[in-house]
């Protein structure tokens, strides 16, 4: 496929740089076989008996075409036809799947042998890492965990303890052959058991979905403009072949078949430039849907032009943060001048503010020689928003930091409240309801009754919405940062309605803040600022998080009597970094972990490891964790992680 | 999700009957007939496959046993038909190819290949019709200068189109 130029001629792909070549050998072919026919005719006179000369010219023409046909088939058979590459709309491009980067420096292959000794050098030391914080949980015995890397030891299995061992063990001629017969190297195979390995380490098992990754390639979309396509490009040597022979062998027939052909290169040659003007209305249902709900797009295509369109291609611009859950954004049609057309898909996204991008829209003129691709404007809706839902009976449970006023918040504080704390001494002025009267009657003198004191907490909800934070567990699961949101909005709602102060705030370039306070317009404007905001936004955000500048700046803004819960899938060390500086500077923090690592592929699963031996961290430094899982509802992942701490 | 590339039915459909006829019209030269056979059902695979590479050979091996019918003197309305058909086999074939690589299976994809199969078949129609028409009341006698002109000048006008 090569761009039609300026000038608008219609083949640019002339072979002027190699067409003398091809003239000389014809040249040169046909001189040589002139030469030895007529060699042949001086050594044996009867062989040119039969030829009068006029034959002869019109074999000559034959021979001369059946030579230039087979140029031409050499030339057909170096090109390929291509044709334009559309955008790859269905797919979710905002959000990342967690250990794809791994998957891809396992999976390797690209770069020279020094760029693949620094990969796998940098892949061991991620194992590395990951299995000494395993193994340092674990201690078995008194050796150095080094030492058990360094000799082996610290598995039974020989292959994924030869990742670490510096000797390289003799590899049995049979490994050999598996690891060229599975085409996955020697180096893989243990990155692969080693990560098996660690598994069964920390849950006692072998994780279930071990399985290849999958490997996709993507090309970058052709840019609008008109092309040509090559795909009739051999028409003129099987034309040219045809009659050749026919010439060869006098055969009328295939002189005929020429003429067909020839007819067919007139029709090819006659292909007009395509010149769509087509009018393209989009319209939703619904554009407010609630969270997770699908949204049905249609799109018309009419022909608003006078010429018949006898080949579009239209691929709708899907947002990128929304996945295509049911027909398909892409279109193909023939309009009649007036005539249109519509077809309907339907995209679901978790929440936020999607705006459609420009379709992309290849027109084909009838024979398929040139192609036109163009980004038409369309009409009607372009933006679908996701609301967020606040209804719930959601409890949160909380940590024992609170502010002075009255609320739910069981405290050690003995004074009025229900459930019984302690027994002191009558001071006067303390309630008659709560003197002890038994023990006045046991003539043992006043006592009061004290109970544990109810009080409100101030929470700030910390959502992490830095560049790592959008992840997911696969392609068209739910982000981290989508489910943060959302479990944020119904924890407002709930804190709010037990009397608790909530605030909110986003760890991100982007900063969002909100003062903690009560009532009903603050929790408007708290459910607006998570529907809304830039910082939650459901595409990552362009610029790095600074710790020591955004964290500083969120730390001074902090009152003293809050207590944090953090929202974050905590997907990188940075995370746990931020988490215990803040639990370290006085603020009690209860970290809400959505876990966003999937299965299946090494990288995810190292993936996998490296979170848990994170949250393990964190809860060694006195954070509350509660590890979220993909598939369980909020209240109950909090019901069970209160148990735990109780 | 990425688009899978497996062709609609109805088109597969299309090209298997094209490149079915064009073999069959080579019925009567039993060699050249089983080529065209054989290279009916590469083109048909290459289409299911969505590989041009695949549909060429086949198409290649169709035009093959065409040629080589029309040199054991098929008569000439057998080849002509043969050729045609094998010609539009390969059209649709990459039709479909070209469409489903841009399109995918799920989409509506039909319009454009039926048009492009309708216009094709078309142009094949006339073409037969005016060469063999020609063919019919020309017959025999003809100077030998008309013969070279006529094929100096087709050869010429075929170079001139690159295609």
């Amino acid at each position: 496929m090569s761009r039609v130029s300026e000038t608008r001629s219609r083949r640019p792909d002339d072979e002027s740089g190699d067409s003398p070549i091809g003239i000389d050998r014809v040249l040169g072919g046909l001189g040589l076989l002139a030469v030895l026919a007529g060699t042949a005719v001086i050594l044996a006179p009867e062989l040119g008996a039969g030829f009068s000369p006029g034959y002869v010219i019109v074999f000559v023409i034959g021979g001369l075409l059946l030579v230039i046909a087979a140029t031409r088939w050499r030339d057909r058979l170096v090109t390929s036809i291509e044709s334009a590459t559309l955008p790859d709309v269905e797919e979710r491009s905002t959000v990342s799947v967690p250990g794809a980067d791994f998957d891809a420096m396992l999976r390797g292959g690209t770069g020279n042998s020094i760029e693949c000794v620094k990969q796998r050098s940098k892949i061991r030391s991620r194992v590395e890492t990951v299995t000494t914080a395993v193994l340092d949980d674990r201690p078995t015995d008194n050796i150095d965990v080094a030492d058990r890397l360094a000799d082996g030891t610290w598995t039974d299995d020989p292959v994924a303890a030869a990742l670490f061992t510096d000797a390289d063990e003799s590899l049995s001629i049979r490994t050999r052959i598996t690891s060229f017969v599975t085409g996955r190297s020697v180096f893989r195979r243990r990155v692969e058991r080693a990560i098996d390995e660690l598994f069964r380490l920390v849950d006692g098992e072998r994780d279930p979905d071990a399985a290849d990754g999958t490997h996709t390639e993507t090309k970058s979309p052709t840019p609008p403009g008109e092309w040509v396509i090559d795909r009739w490009k051999g028409l003129s040597a099987l034309a040219l072949s045809v009659i050749g022979f026919g010439v060869v062998f006098s055969r009328p027939a295939l002189l005929l078949g020429g003429g067909v052909l020839a007819g067919f290169g007139a029709y090819v040659v006659a292909g007009p430039s395509p010149d769509p003007e087509l009018s393209i209305t989009r319209t939703l249902e619904p554009t407010e849907p609630r969270p997770g709900e699908s949204v049905t797009v249609r799109v018309e295509i009419e022909n608003v032009g006078e010429s018949f369109q006898s080949d579009l291609r239209f691929v709708d611009g899907v947002p990128a943060g929304v996945t295509v859950v049911d027909g398909t954004p892409r279109h193909g049609t023939a309009l009649r001048p007036g005539a249109s057309t519509t077809y309907t898909y339907s995209i679901e996204a978790v929440r936020g503010s999607h705006e459609f991008e420009t379709p992309t829209l290849v027109a084909r003129n009838l024979p398929g020689t040139l192609e036109r691709v163009s980004k038409p404007d369309v009409d009607g809706d372009g933006t679908v928003t996701y609301d967020v839902s606040t209804a719930l009976e959601l409890s949160v449970p909380l940590r024992k930091h609170t502010s002075k006023h009255v609320g739910r918040v069981l405290t050690d504080v003995g004074g009025s409240g229900i459930e019984f704390h302690s027994v002191r001494e009558y001071r006067r002025g303390d309630p008659l309801t709560r003197i002890d009267w038994n023990r006045a009657a046991r003539g043992e003198g006043l006592a009061t009754l004290q109970f544990r004191e109810e009080r409100s907490a101030t929470v700030v909800v910390l959502i992490d919405a830095r560049r790592s934070a959008y992840v997911a567990p696969d392609d068209e699961a739910a982000s981290a940062v989508d489910r943060s949101v959302l479990a944020a909005a119904k924890v407002v709602s709930a804190l709010l309605d037990s009397d608790d102060r909530v605030g909110l705030a986003s760890l991100s370039p982007r900063r969002c803040w909100l003062e903690p306070g009560a009532g009903h317009t603050h929790r408007a404007r708290a459910h607006d600022l998570l529907a809304s905001h830039e910082s939650f936004a459901p595409s990552p955000p362009e610029t790095p998080y600074y710790v020591r500048i955004n964290l500083a700046a969120l730390r001074k803004r902090l009152p003293g009597d809050a207590q944090l819960l953090v929202f974050s899938p905590v997907a990188d060390d940075e995370s746990v970094e931020i988490v215990r500086q803040l639990e370290a500077s006085g603020y009690p923090v209860t970290l809400l972990s959505p876990d966003a690592t999937g299965g299946g592929t090494p990288g995810r699963r190292l993936e996998r490891l490296e979170r848990s031996v994170r949250l393990s961290r964190l809860r060694q430094s006195n954070v509350r964790v509660v590890d979220w899982d993909d598939e369980e509802p909020l209240a109950l992942a909090l019901t069970n992680a209160a148990r735990r701490w109780s | 999700m990425i688009p899978e590339t497996t062709p609609p039915r109805v088109a597969i459909a299309t090209v298997g009957s094209a490149s079915g006829i064009s073999a069959l019209a080579l019925l009567l030269v039993p060699t050249a007939f089983a080529v065209a056979v054989v290279g009916a059902v590469v083109v048909v695979i290459g289409t299911l496959l969505g590989s041009r590479r695949v549909l060429g050979l086949g198409s290649l091996l169709q035009f093959g046993a065409v040629v080589a019918a029309g040199i054991s003197s098929l008569s000439a309305g057998l080849v002509l038909v043969g050729l045609v058909a094998a010609v539009l086999a390969w059209d649709i074939g990459e039709q479909t190819i070209g469409v489903g690589e841009q399109l995918g299976t799920e989409a509506q994809t039909r319009r454009p290949i039926a048009v492009h199969a309708a216009a094709s078949t078309l142009v094949g129609a006339i073409a037969i019709g005016g060469v063999y028409v020609t063919y019919l009341t020309v017959t025999g006698g003809q100077p030998l200068l008309a013969l070279v002109l006529f094929l100096g000048g087709g050869a010429i006008v075929l170079l001139s189109m690159r295609t």
